[in-house]
């Protein structure tokens, strides 16, 4: 027996560590069972990226489907009638954010924030797999729930709507606390040395995004909530009028400006980890990169922008500017690039996650000024109060509801996908303990740029020529004509065939991790010498450990003095 | 016997009469509870003994802090609606013709609702003292502690039931849409309410199932955490719809 008296006041983390280095572990579960009830982070992190990307087909082969009879919604050639239409125009919205890109990102935080801030583990495993598999049933019965008559468009069976309700619910209550996880995980699991200041950038941003994602989720699912309980009388009169115009218009917020920015928000950290491993250079202002993404976070806080019930929400001052300001945030990070590519004074070697990282940077730059755009039309009412009227702004002023919104959602969402796309390529062996296919990762990524861009443009000119964001009006109801200009039929067949290139680079995303999990091995023969552990030369503490990491992630305790520990290894500094 | 570094137990012992920790390492075949049994370390009943787990700074209280954040954004959510709606309504119901808020048959009663607001007051204290006895290792006045406030929780559960039969109106009142946010916001609280109850609970069977009280410390403080969130959430649904009606 041995005895060690030690100060409560001056034992050290490390010291803890150490104890634990030692301590008994439970014999792991093998099979079905180890991988259902599991508590390991890259297990529950792996099931998000798995299901998402599968879910991802689904939702963008719904949004081609929408996209396809966009092209003469009067007609209704594909779907039954104007009902089914709506009903999988709100699944598709819904979906490709809730099913598709915020599971995606979160599969990548659960399984590398940990490694991250040198953690063994994720705190409350239990909890975090709890969140997935609620997750996963949550989201099969709302798609279900919209095949059967539900959703939230006028014409849906109150069953099925109340279903959708439900399910959306537990959607967003289930990713509230996957994240809480995720979150709690970057505050209290931070190895020996790694303040707040230290942490890697995708750490960081998950921990901005984390915070907006648990401060505003809630509130949508109030919203729920309250059209859930005024369905239960017997005549919902309120929030459900109907059942339902009242219902989306209730719930569109969560996928409208600014709050969509907030889903696609980790997609600067995985940047911001990934261009300065190609520069090998210390980024100089790591501070001012940290608040910049803190500010996009604020700025993409959309909680209040709820113009069901605030109909000045809109247009009001807080709103504009948000829109123009968080082009700022995104021209800090780029400035620290260069500033590192001028100092650095030779090409990255970026590799293709480089490239994708940039190229979903500039999606996402583009989705700031398409979204200034189309609140601009606000700043005419400022400028009236001070008498000025330029004429020029009248044609903008009218695309708030137009199918310019489509654009900003389809563009920003593009621009995350893009983002998780890169993560999965750079941290692929710590996921997936081998590399993706590199060529097909670019095959993806051009098709989701491209089918992004493809898809926003036509719509931003048919915003101007009138054309609804498509959400099934009570004038489609009664079959009245949609009012807008010619030419819109060809702008939604080349927004049709954008949509296409969405959904081809989800299935080759798709393709490539179920390829490379299943082939992955018969892809590194010819680098069979290659060091899987860091092959990009990675600065921060994942790439400490083995690729796929150990049971525990890492075998000895790591203390660490600056926030690229292993550059300082590769400078060889001693801070 | 052989020993692996797998087989290596901690335990922590706390001295209260000193500011220095005894960390203890022990080797055993057997589980770590069983290897707490009978140890005695300067005189320190095994009740006193913390078994060691993984490093964590206060996980359980930052968690429980994040997920009463969220719960105090869903029901600021709530909140922000129904004033909304109020206001709303009485704007377009300005004249002496105009539909109350609350229509003229219901009764919303400020006696009980202030009854509540102040027993969740008193709560705070008590919920103060079953956290300071888990971390001075007093099982039986941690117990007590939270048996009070599960009493003062299962109170305010009962009263709000009794106000909502009290109250007389139902989901079907057209007059204005009082009736389903208030059944949101009530209904809400009541379940954020049972949450807590079953948080006590099992914060109450893992302290008699464990060997120690002390070490579920953090889990007092999340538990608390939490019911402090609770009891602000209430002095607002107090104000907002009982006073100001």
């Amino acid at each position: 027996m041995t005895v060690i008296d030690t100060e409560i006041s001056h034992a050290s983390d490390a010291d803890h560590l150490d104890q634990h280095a030692h301590y008994a572990e439970p014999t792991p579960i093998g099979g079905l069972a180890g991988v259902v009830g599991s508590g390991d982070h890259k297990v529950i992190g792996r099931m998000w990226i798995g299901a998402s990307l599968l879910f991802g087909i689904l939702i963008l082969v719904i949004g081609a489907l929408v996209g396809f009879e966009r092209i003469d919604a009067l007609d209704m050639n594909l779907f039954a009638g104007v009902e089914a239409f709506g009903q999988s125009w709100t699944l598709y919205r819904i979906g490709l954010v809730f099913m598709v890109l915020v599971p995606l990102i979160l599969g990548l935080a659960t399984v590398i924030t940990p490694l991250q801030v040198g953690s063994r583990g994720i705190a409350f495993p239990r909890a975090a797999n709890a969140a997935f598999w609620t997750w996963l049933i949550s989201a099969g019965i709302f798609a279900v729930s919209h095949a059967i008559d539900g959703g939230f468009v006028r014409g849906g069976a109150q069953d099925p709507v109340e279903l959708s309700l439900v399910s959306l619910g537990f959607m967003a209550a289930a990713i509230v606390l996957a994240t809480v996880c995720v979150v709690t995980t970057i505050i209290t699991q931070r190895t020996e040395g790694m303040g707040l200041d230290r942490i890697p950038m995708f750490s960081w941003s998950m921990l901005v995004a984390g915070s907006i994602w648990i401060l505003t989720l809630p509130v949508l699912i109030g919203n729920v909530v309250i059209i859930w309980i005024d369905l239960q009388g017997e005549v919902a009169r309120f929030f459900a009028n109907g059942f339902t115009d009242g219902a989306w218009n209730q719930v569109s917020w969560i996928v409208d400006q600014p709050q969509i920015f907030a889903f696609a928000l980790p997609l600067l950290g995985i940047a911001a980890d990934i261009v300065p491993t190609g520069f090998r250079e210390r980024p100089r202002a790591n501070g001012a990169v940290q608040a910049a993404i803190g500010l996009f976070g604020l700025l993409s806080f959309g909680a209040y922008a709820q113009s069901y019930f605030n109909a000045n929400a809109l247009s009001s001052p807080v709103y504009v500017l948000g829109a123009l300001g968080l082009a700022l945030p995104v021209l800090i990070l780029l400035g620290s690039w260069a500033d590192m590519g001028r100092r650095s004074g030779e090409a990255p070697s970026m590799g293709i996650q480089g490239l994708i990282a940039i190229d979903a940077i500039l999606i996402l730059l583009l989705g700031g000024a398409v979204a200034f755009l189309r609140v601009s039309g606000a700043l005419l009412g400022f400028l009236r109060e001070i008498d000025v009227e330029p004429s020029w702004l009248e044609d903008l002023e009218a695309l708030q509801g137009t199918s310019i919104n489509g654009a900003v959602f389809n563009l920003v969402c593009a621009a995350g996908l893009l983002g998780a796309l890169a993560g999965l390529h750079f941290w692929a062996p710590k996921i997936f303990g081998r590399k993706l296919i590199g060529p097909v990762g670019l095959l993806a990524a051009l098709s989701l740029m491209g089918g992004a861009v493809v898809t926003a443009i036509p719509d931003v000119i048919s915003g101007f020529l009138d054309q609804s964001d498509f959400f099934p009006l009570p004038e489609h109801l009664e079959g009245v004509a949609l009012g807008v200009e010619d030419g819109v039929e060809t702008l939604n067949l080349v927004s049709f065939v954008g949509r296409l290139g969405l959904l081809a680079g989800i299935a080759l995303t798709a393709l490539n991790v179920l390829g490379s999990s299943l082939l992955g091995g018969r892809f590194d023969e010819d680098d069979e010498d290659e060091d899987l552990d860091n092959p990009w030369g990675g600065h921060t503490l994942e790439w400490a450990t083995s690729s796929p990491p150990i049971r525990d992630n890492f075998a000895d305790p790591i203390t660490v003095g600056s926030e690229r520990p292993l550059l300082d290894l590769a400078e060889g500094e001693v801070r | 016997m052989s020993t692996t570094e797998a087989d290596v137990t901690e335990t922590i012992v706390a001295d209260s009469t000193t500011t220095t920790t005894t960390v203890e390492t022990t080797t055993s075949t057997t589980s770590a509870a069983s290897s707490a049994d009978g140890v005695t370390v300067n005189g320190t009943e095994p009740e006193r003994i913390i078994e060691a787990s993984v490093p964590r700074r206060r996980t359980l209280p930052i968690g429980s802090a994040l997920l009463t954040a969220s719960t105090l954004m869903y029901f600021g959510g709530l909140f922000g609606i129904y004033l909304s709606e109020r206001s709303q309504h009485l704007a377009r119901n300005a004249g002496e013709d105009g539909v109350p808020w609350f229509a003229d048959n219901v009764q919303v009663e400020l006696g009980p609702p202030t009854l509540l607001a102040w027993t969740l007051l008193m709560s705070i204290p008590v919920m103060q003292w079953a956290v300071y006895s888990y971390k001075r290792n007093d099982r039986r006045h941690g117990l007590v502690a939270l048996l009070v406030n599960a009493v003062f929780a299962a109170a305010v559960i009962n009263a709000n039931v009794f106000q909502w039969n009290q109250l007389g109106f139902v989901n079907d009142d057209l007059a204005s849409a009082a009736p389903p946010l208030l059944y949101a916001i009530t209904g809400s609280f009541l379940v954020a309410m049972i949450v807590a109850l079953i948080a006590f609970a099992i914060l109450a069977l893992r302290t008699l199932s464990g060997s120690t009280t002390s070490q579920h410390t953090d889990s007092a403080a999340a538990v608390a955490v939490y019911w402090y969130g609770l009891v602000v959430l209430y002095f607002i649904i107090w104000i907002l719809i009982f006073i100001t009606k």
